[in-house]
C-alpha cells in the first residue's frame, strides 16, 4: 500500500509529465511547420501547374503569412508568387514580390534556364526585371535604428599648469587609466547614406598623476550624450559591408570624481591612503567634439557595427579659476591639481536592430 | 562602483541625459589661491622689499636659529644666509662655532643684512659678548664683524613656549639716524637683566649703554622697536606686577649723546602676556599678543593708544570660549588684519600648542576693542599657524607653521596667499 509520501512523489512526478511532454513536441512543432509550408508550396505548385494562377497566388499569399520565418520555403514561394504574378500581367505585384524576395535573400539567383520558369508565361517580364532590380535595389540597413554599444575607452591627458605645493616634490608626472563605455544609440537615415545618430552611454576613465612622493588616481564617471551625422558609403552592391564615419557633438554630464591618494611612507609621514569623493570640485560636464570611424555589417534585421571614437574635450576637468579647496589633500598631502583635459579615444562594437526600413530605398511600392 | 552610482547612470540613461546633474552640493571653498610648503622650520618672518625673511632653525628641537631664508613676493625661495659659515674670531677673540648664536636678521638696506646675536667664551668665565655681522643676501660677509661685552657667568636656558629657544637673545633695531640699537638680554646664574646699546654707524654718534635689570631669571626681552620718526625706542618684556608674575612691559627709551634716558612705561596687565605683533602707524601704538586667561587657557589681547602709557587693552573673545591665539597682524589700509589660531578646546598648554595639528586658520579685522569682523576661515582643521600676516596687491600672504605629515616631531613653513576680496 503505497505511503502519504511516495503518493506525494507520485503526484509530483506526474505533475511535470506534461513539461517534459511539451519539450518533447517542440522538434516536432518546428518538423510540422517545416513540412506544412513545404507541402503549401507543393499546394501552390500544382495550383500553378493546373493553370489557376489566381488560385495560386491567393494559397501563396496565405501561406506566407505563417511561413515568412522559414527563409528558405519563404524564397521558394515568393518566387513561384512572382512568376504567377507575371504570367497574369500583373507586373507591379511581381516586381513588388521580387523585392520581397530579394529582402528575404540576397543571395537569391534566378537563372535564366530554371525550369520552373522556362517557357511559363510571363518569363521574360520576371527574368528582365529581375536583372533590373538587381542592378537598382540598394543597400539597406534600415531607416530606423537602435542598439546597444560597448566599448574602451583609452583617455588621453592634456594638464596646463606645474602647481606643486611642496618645495622639495618633484613635478608631477601625469598617466591615464583605461575605462569602459556602455551604452545606447539609435540612428535614424535622413537620406539613403545620411543617418543622424542619437546615443548616451555610462562612462568610466581615469587618470593619475605621481611624482616622487605622490601618488594620485582619480576615476571620472560621466554620462556622454550623443549627437552626430553620420555618412555610409555603400562601397559595393552585393557587400554586406558598409564603412562610415559620424561628426558630432558630445555633452557629458559628470555624475562622479573619486580619488585616492598615497603619500609614500619613509617614517616622517604618518599617513595613511585616503580615498575622497571630488565630484563636487570638478566641472559639472564636459562639452566634447567626437569624430567616429567604423564599419557596419547587416544580418538578418540586425547590423552589427565596430567603431573607433575620437573625443575632443574642449574644457578642463577643473573649474577655470581652482581654489586650493581641499583643505586636507592639500596640507595633509601637500597635493593641489592643476588643469587636467581629458580627451579619449573609444574602440567599441555594438549591435542595432532594425526597427523600420527605407522607404525610399524601395523600388517598388 | 556603487548601487547609487549605476542607478544614477541608468537612470541618466534613460531620461536621455538632458536633465542630470551631480547631487552633491558644492561645499564652500576657502578663498586660498596660492599655498606653498618648504621643508624649514620658522621661527620669525619679515616683510622685506625685495619679498620676506624668515629665521629658520635646522630642527624643530634646536634652541637657536640657523639660517636665514630670503623668499620673493611669489614665495618663491631666492637666496639662503647660512649662519654656520661666519667668520669665528672676532675683534681678537676666537670663538668655538657652537658659541655663537644668531638670534636676530636686521635688514640693513638694500642689500645687506645685519647678523646679530651673542657667543660665549666657554674658556674664560663663560663672557658673553653681543655679535654683529654684515653679510649679503647670500650670507658673504661684507665688513668685519663686531662685538660688545655684556656680561660674565652666562647661562643658556630655554623657554617653555612654542619655539624654546634659548631665554637669551639679543635684539636689533635701526635708529631714525642710522645708527644700531642692540637690546641684549642674558642671564647668569642669579639674575638676568638687558643691556641696551646704540652702535654708531654714522658719524657723529657715540657708543650709549644703558641696563634694565629683570626681576626674575625667567623673565624675557619680547621686542624692541623704533619708533617712527623718532628717537625713542620701545622695549618689551617680562616685569611682574601685583600678584601677577610674568605680564608685559612696555617700556620707552631716547636715545641722545649723553646716553639712554627712559620715557613713558606701560604695562599689558594681562597673566604672561606676550606680544605677538608690534606696530606703530598714524599715531597709534598697536600690540596684539596673547596671554593666560586661567592656567593654560590662551586667549587674544589686543591693545592701542597713543604711547606705552595710555594703552587701552581689551580681551578678544572667541566663538565658544575656545582657546584662540593671534599670531600674526598687520596694520593696513585702514585696519587691523589679524590671523586668528582657534583651537578645539579651552585649556591649551605649551606642549599642546606646540604640536597642534587640528586648529582652524582663520583672518579677520580686529577693531581697538577687541572684536572680530570679516573673520573667516582660510584652513580649517589643520593646525597651520600663521607667523607672519601681510596685504599685497595681489592678497594676503600668510607664512606660518604646520606639522606636516601628522608628524610632530617635524615643522614645515607653509607660504599661503588669500584671494582679494
Amino acid at each position: 500500500m503505497p505511503t502519504a509520501t511516495s503518493l506525494g512523489h507520485k503526484a509530483r512526478s506526474w505533475a511535470v509529465r506534461p513539461y517534459f511532454a511539451a519539450l518533447l513536441l517542440i522538434p516536432g512543432a518546428i518538423v510540422h511547420a517545416q513540412s506544412n509550408c513545404a507541402q503549401r508550396y507543393d499546394d501552390a505548385k500544382a495550383l500553378y501547374d493546373s493553370g489557376d494562377r489566381a488560385e495560386c497566388i491567393s494559397a501563396i499569399t496565405t501561406a506566407l503569412d505563417s511561413c515568412g520565418q522559414d527563409r528558405e520555403q519563404a524564397s521558394r514561394l515568393l518566387f513561384l508568387k512572382a512568376l504567377a504574378e507575371a504570367g497574369q500581367d500583373s507586373l507591379d505585384l511581381m516586381r513588388s514580390d521580387l523585392e520581397q524576395l530579394f529582402r528575404t535573400d540576397r543571395g537569391y539567383v534566378i537563372r535564366a534556364y530554371d525550369p520552373l520558369m522556362k517557357g511559363k508565361a510571363g518569363e521574360a517580364d520576371l527574368y528582365s526585371a529581375w536583372e533590373i532590380l538587381q542592378g537598382d535595389l540598394r543597400k539597406d540597413h534600415g531607416r530606423l535604428r537602435a542598439g546597444i554599444q560597448i566599448g574602451v575607452r583609452d583617455p588621453i591627458i592634456s594638464v596646463e599648469g606645474d602647481r606643486r605645493v611642496f618645495e622639495t616634490d618633484d613635478p608631477y608626472r601625469y598617466g591615464t587609466e583605461v575605462g569602459y563605455d556602455a551604452g545606447a544609440l539609435v540612428e535614424y537615415d535622413l537620406a539613403h547614406n545620411i543617418a543622424v545618430r542619437a546615443s548616451a552611454s555610462y562612462s568610466v576613465q581615469g587618470w593619475t598623476a605621481r611624482n616622487n612622493a605622490i601618488r594620485y588616481d582619480e576615476t571620472v564617471t560621466s554620462v556622454p550624450t550623443f549627437l552626430g551625422v553620420k555618412k555610409m558609403f555603400w562601397i559595393s552592391e552585393r557587400s554586406t559591408w558598409v564603412p562610415y564615419f559620424v561628426l558630432g557633438a558630445t555633452y557629458a554630464p559628470i555624475i562622479e570624481a573619486k580619488a585616492n591618494i598615497e603619500r609614500s611612507g619613509d617614517g616622517v609621514r604618518f599617513l595613511a591612503p585616503k580615498a575622497l569623493d571630488r565630484t563636487s570640485e570638478r566641472e559639472t560636464s564636459q562639452i566634447i567634439g567626437s569624430g567616429v570611424i567604423g564599419v557596419s555589417y547587416k544580418v538578418g534585421h540586425t547590423v552589427l557595427f565596430a567603431e573607433a571614437q575620437y573625443d575632443q574635450a574642449f574644457n578642463s576637468l577643473m573649474p577655470d579659476s581652482p581654489t586650493y579647496s581641499e583643505t586636507e589633500l592639500l596640507m595633509r598631502y601637500y597635493y593641489v591639481d592643476n588643469q587636467v583635459t581629458l580627451s579619449s579615444i573609444v574602440a567599441r562594437i555594438g549591435v542595432q536592430y532594425v526597427v523600420k526600413y527605407h522607404r525610399k530605398n524601395r523600388i517598388y511600392r | 562602483m556603487n548601487n547609487s552610482t549605476l542607478y544614477t547612470g541608468i537612470a541618466c540613461l534613460l531620461l536621455g541625459m538632458t536633465s542630470c546633474k551631480k547631487d552633491a552640493e558644492a561645499p564652500e571653498a576657502p578663498p586660498v589661491s596660492d599655498l606653498r610648503t618648504y621643508d624649514m622650520v620658522p621661527v620669525t618672518v619679515e616683510r622685506i622689499p625685495s619679498g620676506y625673511l624668515l629665521e629658520c632653525k635646522r630642527a624643530l628641537s634646536d634652541p637657536q636659529a640657523a639660517y636665514a631664508q630670503l623668499l620673493d613676493t611669489d614665495g618663491d625661495p631666492v637666496s639662503r644666509i647660512d649662519f654656520n659659515n661666519l667668520t669665528t674670531t672676532i675683534e681678537n677673540i676666537t670663538f668655538d662655532r657652537q658659541d655663537i648664536t644668531i638670534t636676530n636678521v636686521l635688514p640693513w638696506d638694500g642689500s645687506t643684512y645685519l647678523l646679530c646675536g651673542f657667543a660665549i667664551e666657554t674658556q674664560h668665565e663663560h663672557r658673553i659678548h653681543a655679535v654683529v655681522y654684515n653679510v649679503d643676501a647670500d650670507g658673504a660677509e661684507r665688513s668685519d664683524p663686531i662685538r660688545r661685552f655684556i656680561g660674565s657667568g652666562a647661562e643658556l636656558l630655554r623657554n617653555n613656549d612654542l619655539n624654546e629657544l634659548y631665554r637669551t637673545r639679543v635684539l636689533a633695531a635701526k635708529s631714525t639716524a642710522g645708527d644700531l640699537i642692540l637690546a641684549a638680554r642674558y642671564e647668569t646664574e642669579a639674575s638676568a637683566r638687558i643691556l641696551l646699546m646704540r652702535i654708531p654707524m654714522s658719524t657723529g654718534s657715540l657708543a650709549v649703554t644703558a641696563e634694565v635689570p629683570l626681576s626674575a631669571l625667567e623673565h624675557r626681552l619680547q621686542f624692541l622697536k623704533v619708533r617712527p620718526g623718532s628717537d625713542q625706542v620701545l622695549v618689551g618684556m617680562d616685569v611682574a606686577s601685583g600678584n601677577e608674575p610674568t605680564v608685559l612691559g612696555i617700556s620707552t627709551w631716547s636715545i641722545a649723546e649723553d646716553g639712554l634716558t627712559p620715557g613713558p612705561a606701560g604695562q599689558v596687565g594681562l597673566r604672561k602676556a606676550t606680544a605677538t605683533a608690534v606696530e606703530e602707524a598714524d599715531g597709534t601704538l598697536r600690540i596684539t599678543g596673547m596671554y593666560d586667561s586661567g592656567f593654560d587657557e590662551p586667549r587674544t589681547f589686543h591693545g592701542s593708544g597713543p604711547d606705552p602709557g595710555n594703552l587701552s587693552i581689551a580681551s578678544v573673545q572667541n566663538e565658544g570660549g575656545h582657546a584662540g591665539i593671534s599670531y600674526a597682524s598687520q596694520w593696513a589700509n585702514g585696519a587691523h588684519h589679524s590671523t586668528l589660531n582657534l583651537f578645539e578646546s579651552a585649556v591649551l598648554g605649551p606642549e599642546a600648542e606646540r604640536n597642534d595639528r587640528i586648529s582652524d586658520l582663520k583672518l579677520g579685522k580686529l577693531s581697538s576693542n577687541g572684536e572680530w569682523s570679516d573673520l573667516e576661515t582660510i584652513v580649517p582643521g589643520q593646525g597651520a599657524r600663521a607667523i607672519g600676516c601681510y596685504q599685497t596687491a595681489t592678497g594676503t600672504v600668510i607664512i606660518g607653521a604646520l606639522h606636516p605629515f601628522l608628524n610632530t616631531d617635524y615643522l614645515h613653513t607653509f607660504f599661503l596667499k588669500v584671494q582679494p576680496e
